[in-house]
């Protein structure tokens, strides 16, 4: 099931429903099969895999705390087990694709059977979630949960099953196991939320990913068409899996819950570091405890570092899919990374603090961002090359007028979007809660709801696409 | 005396009570703004203006098939004649209708002859491309009031399930929706350009999106979309479709305007030995049904669909014919319709 369908709406609607109608004690009970309802709803067989997570994952966890010397084995059995199912839907057929290549290459011809099956909507997310809690039972961060039905909720809750944003379990687990209330102005901001949510997701990134996927689907595009794809969807990318979080966290408010964010205004970040700092903070996050530091981070010395580097960014770009462009995006942020750190040890602190010198990091940055996403949105290496060679002495006059046209359209849909970062940095400390403006909070989020369905209603694209970060 | 006044609702209750009215609000405000008339795009003046102007002696109607296939100077060269191309790609015979009803017949010196290319039987297939997003390019063709329009093409919209319709029941705003994201492109357009380029931007983007420079799988993607065996249903007989068409009032304004009609049926896109791709088998009997009603009517038909000399060389994507030859296609388009454009000449 998709946020942005009328089933969804419904669905949630009924559950909400249900769900506060009942005695506190039948309330995880309900979400649980709520849960696999809206995962199942189109391909029942992805209750499967996610089965087999959910119950090996709670059985090693008990286990653990009942045999802490076997930890590390029994840790194994999970990651293994996990990365098994990845292995074989996500990473299986690219896998055996390029071995069959190179033993072309060779001069050894094989056939190699590959799998014709969708990939599971949310993979990697689950599973990723259900080995950082089976890890932090064993580093004794958590108790190992005692209810099969409380752990099943913690890795299926619908809002956040899909896409994230992964949670924790001393966040999400946590509070699943107590009791939960909701007040009127929970229930306010969520809808505020899931309005902003579907605003991004069916106004912003609709609409600029129809000049993304137009671009895209050129043969060669010239330079300036390209960077204008490009920029649609740098904005598109931003707009649609923020608006999935946002959906995600507002829909778990109403059922009294509090997701952990997932975005801090990613374009506004100076270097790579900061950018993965703001940018899908709950992989980052996830990567940055259950893989740097346990490699051992920044503490080895310069190689150490850098090898630490590229095998983290790697892991992360790999993370996204099986094909060789997502691996280069990887790559990519690991030498940006290593580049920029290594400035950073060179450059005089002073010039460092110039000031106006971050409104130009952020500019660079930002172009930088941009090329990781020609990236990451191209798959067929080749056109990956010719794009990145493109010389933008080759554009006709033409393809720069209509570049101009496209781009500014892009940016007049993106333009929410920056208000939103302007009103969010300018007044952070003030909208922590908009229920702390008691005279104007009720009449700001009512006409800002209004405002963003109007929006919706108005200005949505004709066609609807799914989430881009269901695919992974 | 027991009667106390009413407490005042206490906090907790009244902020239940504002996201109930916030709830309220934003969904009945929208629903106050599409109490009134539906908007839709004005009659275009200048387009009739234009005609007015030039005053030619042969206009040509048609989708996509003549858009990608007559050179308007190539043929008023080669026919001597000065002829006006009325092409509107993702067009059908109910927007013919109006193209020959309001902007030909209506013009105070209405041309002599207007061709109008189709394929298969578009002519009897009278709610082809008339709903949605084709709707909405009707409506510029459309004077204030067109019932028959209404009657043959059916409602404005297709509910497409029970949830959808209850949606469209509340929120009849589809219209209005596009003619805001038109008002966003237009503001883009002003930001870039002088109202006098726009035209040209729309005229660039569309040649920068047109299908040959697409890679080649989404090329593919876009012909099967763009497939159109829905055009050639098998058990759609003639006698029993034409009544409910467009063709008899295509028939009356132009006898009405003393204007003749010519039809001429496209060749589809052929295999690559140049014989005509695949039809239903019912189609021959069908355009014959058609040759014959047309005939008895004082209109003509020509018949391209078996003519060998138009080659798969000519096509780019689906019936689409390549750029490059155009002005070729022209030649033998003329080679081919002159006799029906001027029987007398013929005789």
């Amino acid at each position: 099931m998709i946020f942005h369908s009328l089933q969804f709406i419904v669905f949630l609607v009924l559950v909400l429903a249900i769900y506060w109608a009942s005695p506190a004690r039948w309330r995880n009970a309900l979400l649980v099969p709520a849960s696999l309802i809206f995962y199942g709803f189109v391909h029942p067989w992805f209750l499967l895999p996610f089965a087999a997570t959910t119950i090996i994952d709670y059985f090693v966890a008990r286990g653990i705390e009942a045999q802490p010397e076997s930890r590390k084995s029994l840790v194994a059995v999970s990651v293994t087990s996990n990365l098994a199912l990845l292995a074989v839907f996500k990473y299986y057929n690219f896998f055996v694709e390029n071995v069959a290549a190179l033993l072309g290459a060779l001069h050894l011809p094989v056939s190699i059977p590959v799998l014709h099956v969708v990939l599971p909507a949310g993979i990697s997310f689950y599973t990723f979630q259900s080995i950082g809690y089976v890890v932090d039972v064993s580093r004794g961060h958590i108790r190992a949960c005692r209810s099969l039905r409380d752990y099943a909720l913690f890795v299926s809750f619908f809002p956040q099953l899909v896409a994230g944003p992964i949670q924790r379990a001393g966040n999400l687990l946590a509070q699943i196991q107590s009791p939960r209330s909701v007040n009127a102005t929970l229930v306010g901001e969520a809808l505020v939320l899931i309005a902003w949510g579907f605003f991004k997701k069916l106004v912003i990134a609709d609409n600029v990913a129809i000049t993304a996927n137009k671009v895209f689907a050129m043969q060669s595009p010239s330079f300036a068409m390209l960077w204008t794809g490009v920029f649609a969807f740098c904005i598109q990318i931003f707009a649609d899996f923020s608006a999935y979080t946002d959906i995600a966290r507002g829909t778990a408010r109403l059922f009294g819950f509090e997701l952990s964010p997932n975005f801090n205004h990613p374009y506004l970040a100076d270097s790579p570091s900061d950018f993965w700092r703001r940018w899908h903070i709950s992989l980052s996050t996830w990567i940055r405890d259950y893989i740097f530091i346990p490699l051992g981070g920044s503490r080895g010395g310069s190689i150490r570092t850098v090898i630490n580097l590229v095998i983290v960014f790697l892991l992360t770009g790999i993370w996204h899919g099986a094909s060789w462009n997502f691996a280069i995006w990887g790559l990519y942020y690991a030498v940006l990374t290593i580049a920029y750190r290594a400035a950073a040890a060179v450059v005089p602190e002073k010039l460092q603090t110039l000031p106006g010198l971050r409104c130009l990091k952020i500019l660079l940055m930002f172009a930088l961002t941009n090329v990781g996403w020609l990236i990451f949105r191209e798959q067929n290496v080749h056109q990956l090359w010719r794009d990145l060679t493109v010389s933008a002495a080759k554009t006709p006059a033409s393809d720069w007028r209509v570049a101009c046209y496209l781009s500014t359209l892009t940016a007049i849909y993106a333009g929410p979007l920056i208000l939103h970062t302007v009103w969010d940095v300018a007044l952070r400390e003030r909208s922590q809660r908009w229920g702390g403006w008691p005279r104007v909070a009720w009449t700001a989020a009512t006409v800002v709801s209004l405002a963003l369905f109007l929006g919706v209603l108005f200005l949505r694209s004709d066609t609807s696409q799914d989430f881009i970060y269901f695919q992974f | 005396m027991n009667s106390s006044p009413a407490s005042p609702p206490t906090p907790a209750r009244w902020a239940w009570w504002q996201v109930a009215l916030l709830v309220v609000v934003v969904l009945g405000v929208p629903t106050l703004l599409v109490l009134g008339p539906t908007p839709r795009q004005p009659f275009d003046e200048k387009l009739f203006r234009l005609i007015k102007k030039e005053q030619p002696q042969c206009v040509l109607i048609g989708d996509s098939m003549l858009d990608t296939r007559i050179d308007r100077g190539v043929l008023n060269r080669i026919s001597g004649e000065s002829c006006f191309v009325l092409a509107r790609p993702g067009s059908s015979s109910a927007t013919w209708y109006l193209m020959l009803k309001n902007l030909i017949a209506a013009q105070p010196s209405p041309p002599r002859t207007v061709i109008i290319l189709f394929r298969s039987r578009q002519l009897t297939l009278p709610a082809h491309r008339t709903q949605g997003e084709y709707r909405r390019s009707m409506e510029q063709y459309m004077r204030d009031s067109e019932p028959l329009v209404e009657k043959l093409a059916g409602p404005v919209r297709v509910p497409t399930g029970t949830l959808d319709r209850l949606v469209q029941a509340v929120y009849p705003m589809e219209r209005r929706r596009v003619m805001a994201q038109e008002k966003v492109q237009a503001w883009a357009l002003d930001f870039v350009a002088s109202s006098r380029e726009y035209a040209e931007i729309h005229n660039d983007a569309k040649a920068l999106f047109s299908p040959r420079n697409l890679r080649s799988g989404v090329q593919e993607d876009e012909q099967k979309d763009g497939g159109s065996t829905s055009l050639d249903p098998d058990g759609h007989v003639f006698d029993a479709m034409v009544g409910g068409s467009f063709l008899p009032p295509l028939l009356q304004v132009a006898a009405d305007k003393g204007i003749h009609l010519v039809f001429f049926q496209v060749k589809r896109r052929p295999y690559a030995d140049g014989r005509s791709g695949e039809e239903s088998p019912t189609a021959p009997e069908y355009t014959r049904a058609l040759g014959a009603y047309l005939d008895q009517r004082g209109a003509r038909l020509y018949d391209e669909t078996h003519d060998r000399d138009v080659t798969l060389d000519f096509y780019g994507s689906g019936d689409h014919v390549r750029d490059e030859m155009i002005p070729r296609y022209t030649e033998i388009f003329w080679g081919k319709i002159a006799k029906l454009v001027h029987p007398e000449a013929a005789q």
